[in-house]
């Protein structure tokens, strides 16, 4: 990215939008000349006359079009959802560090989701899969509100085929749900993994993050390195210039948003984040 | 960088050089207003310069920083947006900057240039334009006011670098110190006002600061042992919250503050035509890490004020930074209403450690 643009969006149209489930939509976009990114990384969404968010990539480098999966939540966010196809919208990025994954080869992968969290680990997840045959094991546990909630549902027998062992969870089921009931964390007793040759990525609201990667790490016994987590904050600027995504003296949008547990660990303020 | 020349000049010929530097680009200079006090102002007749006074009300970031930038700006023509940047950055020369503020600007540059990451190519575009075209002719202080503290943060009376030229009044003439390239080169351009200084006047200088340390008033903050504690995180909690009882949530802090430098973005217009702004934010407002949703990270007062003193006087900041967030200019100690200022913070940080009730309750890492 060229330093002069650092502030300047691209313009470019939506191509499609997908309703996911109630409030979360998925936004396909053509990639802008000379566009490439990792597993990992977030672009500014910008909406001229609302404002500009954060939202993280969940298509693979791989594929030839961006999608972002956008929840109705905030004041930008609800004025995307109104966009129908073929409006414009700009895009800044691909900002911030991404997935280490390349150096896992071999490795059995485990991806620990809650909520919305799916979106960011989708981008790792399909690349993963484009090169199915580098990995070992890969294993999804991800877990929601209801069963209502559960992002993706078109895709999870996809995954399936694709050799994905998925375990899905419900805080509340209903009266047609049969599958497990309970936070993403009651998982790990159903799941036996090597822990020595295993990574495990996890992202989701910021209680799931701690109490998943001190579970993983303590209770599981995946090396602390190895249990990689994505952060959330809001990024004004994305480049580590307004200063609002700062926890401790990291800069999510810069020095993130991913994170090992090491490092988030010692971030002050990690024992009573939320 | 060492200093390069030691030069004198009259004060007659000191004002011919600002008039003609006036001429040229945009002179900003104290200037007595508001019944006394100095504000930093563009000046176009130099007689209009204030030299009696201690420190400006505020600190000259807002030539670097503009308290509220355009960023960009857009409009819809026939269908297509067209998106065009920004970038305000007239030639500028700021006369009569104090040492504090010299290496608040030093402090915010390490920051802007992406320097602080090691991302020398995510350097901001507008902060470092202006800053490319920012002279600073800094005066060295000579008469602290009771609220300076600046010995406590290596950060004056008198400067070693980080200025273009510094001037110390030596009563008929000013000792001119010259710290840089763009320094150098002003010096040549006005050479028959300059003159080269004798050895005694360098010496006369080095006489000056050891006298003006003497004449510190009564708020140290004494950064060394604070900063070993917020590094620790082992601060009782009461002592956040009785800070963030008495705090009032104003931002008078962070908007003086030379080390302050947080922004937020707003779009101004419809989505037919308008454009995008940068205005000064604080970390002390509620809304400061609030998400999408409103979920917020740090709800309540104290938690901000921890945050904020982190940022400060954190070693983990040092480390990344240079040094520390503060350069003891004193306003805070000024515009606190709620008497939670730095040198305030800090005694209470230290203070929390002798006393028996906060010790129990201490954590212990």
């Amino acid at each position: 990215m060229k330093q002069e643009a650092l502030f300047l969006p691209t313009i470019v149209p939506i191509k499609e939008i997908r309703q996911e489930i109630p409030l979360v939509a998925t936004f396909r976009l053509p990639k802008p000349e000379g566009f490439t990114h990792k597993p990992g990384q977030f672009l500014e969404v910008s909406l001229f006359g609302k404002g500009e968010v954060p939202i993280s990539i969940s298509s693979p480098p791989s594929y030839e079009d961006i999608l972002l999966t956008i929840r109705n939540t905030g004041y930008v966010t609800s004025a995307i959802h109104t966009l129908k196809k073929e409006d414009k919208i700009g895009i800044r990025g691909p900002l911030g560090n991404s997935f280490p994954y390349e150096e896992y080869k071999g490795y059995d992968i485990l991806f620990v989701g809650g909520g919305i969290g799916l979106a960011p680990l989708r981008s790792l997840l399909w690349e993963m899969l484009y090169h199915r045959g580098d990995f070992g094991r890969i294993i999804l546990l991800y877990g929601a509100r209801t069963p209502s909630d559960l992002l993706y549902p078109w895709q999870y027998e996809e995954f399936e085929r694709k050799g994905v062992e998925v375990l899905l969870t419900v805080d509340r089921g209903d009266e047609k749900w049969t599958g497990n009931v309970g936070v993403v964390t009651t998982l790990f007793d159903k799941i036996k993994i090597e822990p020595e040759r295993t990574v495990a990525y996890v992202c989701g609201p910021g209680i799931m993050i701690k109490f998943a990667l001190r579970d993983l790490a303590e209770k599981v016994g995946i090396p602390a390195n190895n249990c990689i987590a994505t952060l959330e904050r809001h990024m004004k600027c994305g480049v580590g210039k307004c200063g609002h995504c700062v926890i401790g003296e990291k800069y999510v949008c810069i020095d993130g948003p991913v994170f090992r547990y090491p490092e988030i660990r010692m971030l002050e303020g990690y024992d009573d984040p939320w | 960088m060492p200093i390069l020349a030691y030069k004198k000049i009259s004060k007659e010929n000191l004002l011919k050089m600002l008039e003609e530097i006036a001429k040229e680009e945009e002179l900003i200079a104290p200037v007595e207003m508001y019944g006394g006090e100095a504000l930093f102002q563009p000046v176009k007749d130099v007689s209009d310069i204030t030299f009696n006074y201690v420190n400006t009300l505020f600190p000259p970031k807002q030539f670097l920083l503009p308290r509220f930038e355009k960023i960009l700006t857009y409009k819809k023509e026939d269908g297509e947006l067209k998106v065009e940047e920004v970038i305000e950055a007239p030639k500028r020369t700021i006369f009569g900057i104090r040492s504090c503020d010299v290496e608040g600007i030093r402090y915010s540059e390490y920051f802007y240039s992406g320097k602080m990451f090691g991302r020398e190519d995510l350097a901001d575009p507008h902060f470092m334009a202006r800053r490319n075209n920012l002279t600073l002719i800094s005066v060295s202080c000579q008469n602290p006011a009771p609220t300076c503290f600046c010995v406590c943060c290596d950060a004056g009376p008198f400067l070693e670098d980080g200025f273009d030229l510094q001037l110390t009044d030596l009563g008929e003439n000013w000792l001119c110190e010259v710290g840089s390239e763009k320094g150098m080169a002003l010096v040549e351009k006005f050479s028959s006002l300059f003159e080269d200084a004798k050895e005694e006047e360098i010496k006369r200088r080095k006489e000056l600061e050891d006298e003006v340390l003497g004449k510190f008033g009564p708020y140290p903050a004494f950064s060394g042992a604070t900063l070993r504690r917020v590094t620790e995180g082992n601060i009782p909690r009461q002592v956040w919250e009785s800070l963030g009882e008495r705090c009032i949530v104003c931002g008078g802090w962070q908007f003086l503050c030379p080390c302050c430098f947080c922004y937020t973005v707003v779009d101004i217009g419809d989505e037919n035509e308008g454009y995008r702004a940068r205005i000064w934010d604080s970390c002390h407002y509620e809304g400061y890490s609030r998400l999408a949703g409103g979920p917020n990270p740090r709800k309540s007062r104290d938690r901000r004020r921890e945050r904020c003193i982190f940022h400060k006087f954190s070693w983990q900041y040092v480390e990344r930074m240079g040094r520390h967030g503060c350069v003891g200019c004193g306003r805070c100690v000024i515009t606190c209403m709620g008497y939670v200022h730095m040198p305030q913070t800090v005694w209470e940080i230290r203070s929390a450690f002798r006393e028996e009730s906060y010790k129990k309750e201490a954590k212990v890492k």
